[in-house]
């Protein structure tokens, strides 16, 4: 489906004859065409991740009081080894995962739930709807966290003293809430950004399918779950995999909901809290943070090639 | 807005360099310029040759840093100072700093909170003044002051200006409620106990001890000393009566619900004071100013006074304030150091400085007056600086670890189990534990005492 | 009748924070500390836009024009990197292409926070943090964009065209931009569309690059006003609210005015 343009037209290797000449030339068109992106990506991603190899085997080192200053020193792997063997390190992956079992199924549930509403005979408004409910992937995701740790804020918030007055009486800052009070956040950011995308595909399918099947006497709910649901397969694998990404750059929310006094969520709770807070906070650490940063891209360079290669996303069916 | 420079030494944990933000210290610093002052940089300007011209680059985020500078280029031809703006501390000053020293291409002079200090010391990054700090020099700036600055016997920086703790309360529900206010750390639970009691809601502090700096303060009032220097190592004590009497002491009363379950520095807490939830704030002087712009309906409501103690005794501990410091790759740091102790001391400046509102104390003796002289008493209806004078002059010796970022970090985060969990006391040894590993990774001699 | 009452209570958990902030954000800092927040009392809106627009002399419309020109510009260049990058992935052949391809799928899925404290490191090194280029440079790579033209071209672009240009002596260059570009304009314009909306919600990267608060984007001035809130206390409470609900706006007024765009980049870029 991504078509190679001139079928006709013999491949690479074949240097003789026009058509080559034109070849090469549209190779060299390709090249042009190219070479701005690839001289940025290379700029932003290749080349930092070849300077942060560097800095990660190098640590500064003082003596004594430390008043005569500092000296960089090759220390090999080691601050590789310091971090692997920081339980903080290892234990904000640990914060990740559980928080990726636990909000990915649920936005995605709840998204794939409510399209199927929007998508039922009975719904109304299904574009104003829409339109709504996406709302929120519009405002700035440090934004979304600020707001939302102020309705977790008992003095402040309209939903505790609503929960208070029930005679429920929470502390949504709490250890027990630390998972949901985050997954809460980015649920509301992004339900309305997946609903839209199946709203989408579900209303890509032909009608003849469905119809079919209620025909055949098939309820809603039977059709929801054997025709349709298999039908936008790939698009709930893909924002499974954009969710998963999403989980592994966590930084906003558990830093504002820290910063609004929740008890359970520390200044280095997920890895790329952690990298920062090496780097700018706790100390200026470049050696360390160099050695967070990378592992968590490797760790999310291998777990991403795994998940794609296993669902296959890119495949257009 | 003015109020940026108050307060800002109480967030450093969370801030961005991690190195404290106490802007309020470097507001009014800078400004100390110009004219009357007693001229303290004369002494040293020995080794300021008057036949040469000096240029030195300070920087600094305080207001009036660039009215200060210019009059200090006014009145020293020949010493050119050229200010740049920089952010606070807390919001990537002191990384800023940091980098250009590592790139070598740093200020002559720039601005380090006390508890900062030490992190710049003990990376080589600042100069040694002692030779310039004589006791001439500094006879006008308040010892406790000078001792913040003093490392390993070195002096490392010329203070600027400096908090003690003090504590203010709600003198109206003091009233209403019957409760006196504390000069021991028993008649303090006792308020509690009754107040609690009277009025379930309501407390006589929060957590308090949940911000690191404060419990600092508070162990450094009792008597602690977690860092010092013995010969060519450092010595930690995080385990000393003091510490333990301090750690005891906020852990009882949170065990027994007489905190309110808020932590410090956060919305919630702001809310609570403002809705007389909670009656009194472990603080410090600038903490006057901030009271005055965030909770201008408690005007008159307020009273100050010192902290309570658990001898009876009057005492205090250090809760922000800074210093001004020069580079150690600085080629003029003669003329730097005059920079400094004029900054520090003359009356001008401090006036420029403290138009907006300020309730800091200076180290110097006449930049104090300046500052005394224009504070507006109307919200508190007393003169509060009397009490300051006080709490400044029962200042306990204390000194910050050359990791002080990261022991506070992991302090903030431990502290959290104030609100069930991990105690004071796990938190406290867990900040240790972690001091020990910096500095020993760093390549320091750590010695652990106790 | 239960889908619309479902769907209601979506509706509802959707919009009840944006409703808050609404209401926040026309309310005294006092009301809003206190709780008093959903109530007809106490609203302070002339006070409250003077306090955002005087405080620190005017900054948040500077944060403003910053997003704007961060975001403008970022993804306008940005864009139309990404289509000539996919354009040339769709339409020509060449040694190591897949690989090069697969490069790119690399960087979709490499969460970009993991290499932008890398990218802090080398730009520290090289001078340019703090700068207006350490937020703009970075903001113009986007693979999934590239990925995104690659499937436009393929719609959008017969092959049968380019063949017949070609057969008339047209150059490879020269056919992308006035014969290529023009069919990709509606890919254009939402590629532009998601990146404009990625770099005005990004907050990690300027974070980690600038200290100096005038050249900071809406997002990181209203992270840092707030956190000093802690220290400077709530009087500015009002300028958070009401600054946090303005930096909305633009994004819900381009996505409501361009709503066939999105709607069409969501579907290419997943459904098929």
């Amino acid at each position: 489906m991504l078509s190679k343009s001139r079928g006709a037209v013999p491949r690479r290797g074949t240097r003789t004859g026009p058509v080559a000449g034109r070849n090469r030339r549209g190779t060299g068109a390709a090249l042009v065409l190219m070479a701005p992106f690839f001289v940025l990506f290379a700029l932003a991603t290749l080349a930092p991740i070849g300077y942060a190899i560097y800095l990660s085997l190098f640590a500064q080192r003082a003596s004594g009081l430390g008043f005569g200053g500092t000296r960089t020193v090759w220390v090999g792997l080691d601050n590789y080894v310091r971090v692997l063997t920081d339980g903080g390190y290892t234990s904000s992956y640990l914060h990740i995962a559980v928080y990726a079992l636990v909000a990915v199924p649920l936005v995605l549930g709840l998204s794939v739930a409510v399209a199927l509403l929007l998508d039922s005979a009975y719904a109304f408004g299904r574009r104003a709807a829409q339109l709504g409910l996406f709302v929120p992937h519009l405002v700035p995701g440090v934004i979304a966290a600020l707001l939302w740790a102020y309705l977790y804020t008992p003095q402040v918030s309209p939903v505790v003293s609503a929960l208070n007055r029930l005679s429920v009486h929470v502390n949504l800052l709490g250890h027990t809430f630390s998972y949901p009070t985050l997954v809460n956040v980015v649920l509301w950011e992004s339900l309305g950004y997946n609903i839209v995308i199946y709203y989408a595909s579900l209303q890509a399918i032909p009608r003849e399918m469905t119809e079919a099947a209620v025909v055949d006497g098939s309820g809603e709910w039977r059709t929801a779950w054997h025709i349709k649901l298999p039908l936008i397969r790939s698009a709930v694998a893909l924002t499974a995999i954009f969710s998963a990404i999403g989980a592994m750059q966590l930084f906003a929310e558990p830093l504002l909901l820290s910063d609004a006094g929740a008890v359970g969520i520390t200044p280095t709770w997920t890895p790329n809290l952690y990298a920062y807070s090496a780097a700018f906070t706790r100390s200026n650490n470049y050696g360390v943070a160099a050695a967070a940063a990378l592992l968590l891209a490797a760790f999310a360079a291998v777990l991403s090639f795994l998940v794609s290669r296993w669902a296959k996303p890119w495949q257009q069916t | 807005m003015n109020l940026s420079i108050e307060r800002s030494t109480r967030r450093t944990t969370r801030g961005r360099a991690g190195v404290a933000a106490s802007i309020a210290l470097l507001a009014v610093s800078l400004v100390a310029a110009c004219s009357g002052a007693a001229d303290s940089g004369g002494s040293s300007s020995s080794a300021v040759d008057p036949a040469k011209t000096y240029n030195l680059t300070y920087w600094s985020w305080t207001k009036g840093s660039a009215e200060a500078v210019e009059a200090f280029n006014k009145a020293h031809p020949h010493i050119h100072v050229t200010f740049q703006q920089t952010p606070s501390g807390s919001k990537g000053g002191y990384a800023k700093v940091s980098d250009a020293f590592k790139a070598g291409n740093g200020p002559d002079v720039f601005n380090a909170e006390y508890v900062a200090l030490p992190s710049f010391v003990a990376a080589g990054q600042v100069a040694d003044l002692t030779s310039y700090l004589t006791p001439q020099a500094t006879s006008g700036y308040l010892p406790q002051a000078m001792q913040m600055v003093t490392l390993g016997g070195r002096k490392w920086g010329v203070p600027s200006d400096i908090g003690a703790q003090v504590l203010y309360y709600r003198k109206d529900l003091f009233a209403q409620y019957g409760l006196t206010v504390p000069t021991t750390w028993q008649q303090f639970q006792d308020d509690a106990q009754k107040l609690t009691a009277r009025k379930p809601g309501l407390y006589l502090a929060n957590y308090t001890v949940d911000d690191p700096l404060v419990l600092e303060a508070l162990a450094s009032a009792a008597g602690a000393n977690w860092f010092s220097t013995a010969g060519d190592s450092w010595t930690l004590n995080f385990t000393d009566q003091a510490t333990t009497q301090v750690a005891n002491f906020w852990q009882g009363l949170a065990d027994k619900k007489l905190l309110a379950p808020v932590f410090s520095n956060t919305t919630g807490y702001t809310a609570d004071v403002a809705a007389g939830h909670i009656l009194s704030l472990v603080s410090v002087n600038w903490n006057a100013s901030y009271n005055m712009t965030n909770y201008p309906s408690l005007a008159g409501k307020w009273g100050v006074s010192l902290l309570p103690s658990f001898d009876g005794q009057p005492t205090s501990g250090v809760l922000g304030g800074s210093t001004y410091a020069v580079s150690k790759s600085s080629k003029n740091t003669a003329a730097a150091a005059e920079f400094a102790l004029w900054m520090t001391s003359n009356a001008d400046a401090i006036k420029a400085r403290t138009s907006g509102g300020s309730s800091a104390y200076y180290a110097n003796r006449t930049a104090l007056q300046v500052a005394r002289d224009g504070f507006d008493t109307g919200y508190y209806g007393t003169d509060i600086y009397d009490t300051f004078d006080t709490a400044e002059h029962a200042l306990k010796p204390w000194t910050f670890g050359p990791t002080m970022t990261a022991t506070n970090q992991v302090l903030t985060t431990k502290l959290k189990g104030l609100s069930g969990g991990t105690t004071v006391a796990d938190a406290i040894a867990a900040g240790a534990a972690d001091a020990k590993q910096e500095m020993s990774t760093l390549g320091l001699n750590v010695r652990v005492q106790g | 009748m239960t889908v619309n009452l479902l769907l209601l209570i979506t509706a509802c958990y959707t919009f009840f924070p944006l409703v808050w902030t609404v209401f926040a954000a026309l309310k005294s800092a006092g009301a809003v500390q206190t709780g008093d927040v959903l109530s007809l009392r106490h609203f302070n809106v002339v006070a409250n836009v003077r306090l955002l627009w005087t405080f620190q002399g005017g900054v948040y419309e500077r944060w403003f024009l910053n997003s704007i020109l961060y975001a403008g510009v970022g993804a306008g260049l940005g864009a139309l990197i990404c289509v000539a990058a996919g354009y040339a992935f769709d339409k020509y052949d060449f040694r190591g292409k897949d690989q090069l391809f697969g490069l790119v799928l690399l960087g979709v899925l490499v969460p970009a926070a993991a290499t932008t404290l890398p990218l802090y490191l080398l730009a520290s090194k090289v001078g340019l943090v703090n700068t207006y280029w350490a937020v703009l440079i970075p903001s113009l790579v986007n693979p999934f964009g590239v990925y995104l033209a690659r499937v436009f071209s393929a719609g959008y672009v017969p092959n049968e065209v380019l063949e017949a240009a070609r057969a008339d002596g047209a150059g490879e260059l020269r056919m992308f931009l006035r014969l290529s570009l023009p069919m990709l304009r509606s890919g254009y314009t939402t590629i532009l569309l998601f990146h404009f909306s990625t770099i005005w919600n990004g907050f990690f990267l300027a974070l980690v690059m600038l200290t100096d608060q005038r050249l900071f984007p809406v997002s990181l001035g209203i992270y840092e006003l707030n956190s000093s809130l802690s220290s400077e206390g709530p009087a500015l409470l009002p300028v958070v609210m009401l600054g946090s609900l303005i930096s909305i706006l633009p994004l819900l007024v381009i996505f409501i005015s361009l709503q066939r765009f999105w709607k069409a980049g969501l579907t290419a870029g997943s459904v098929k």
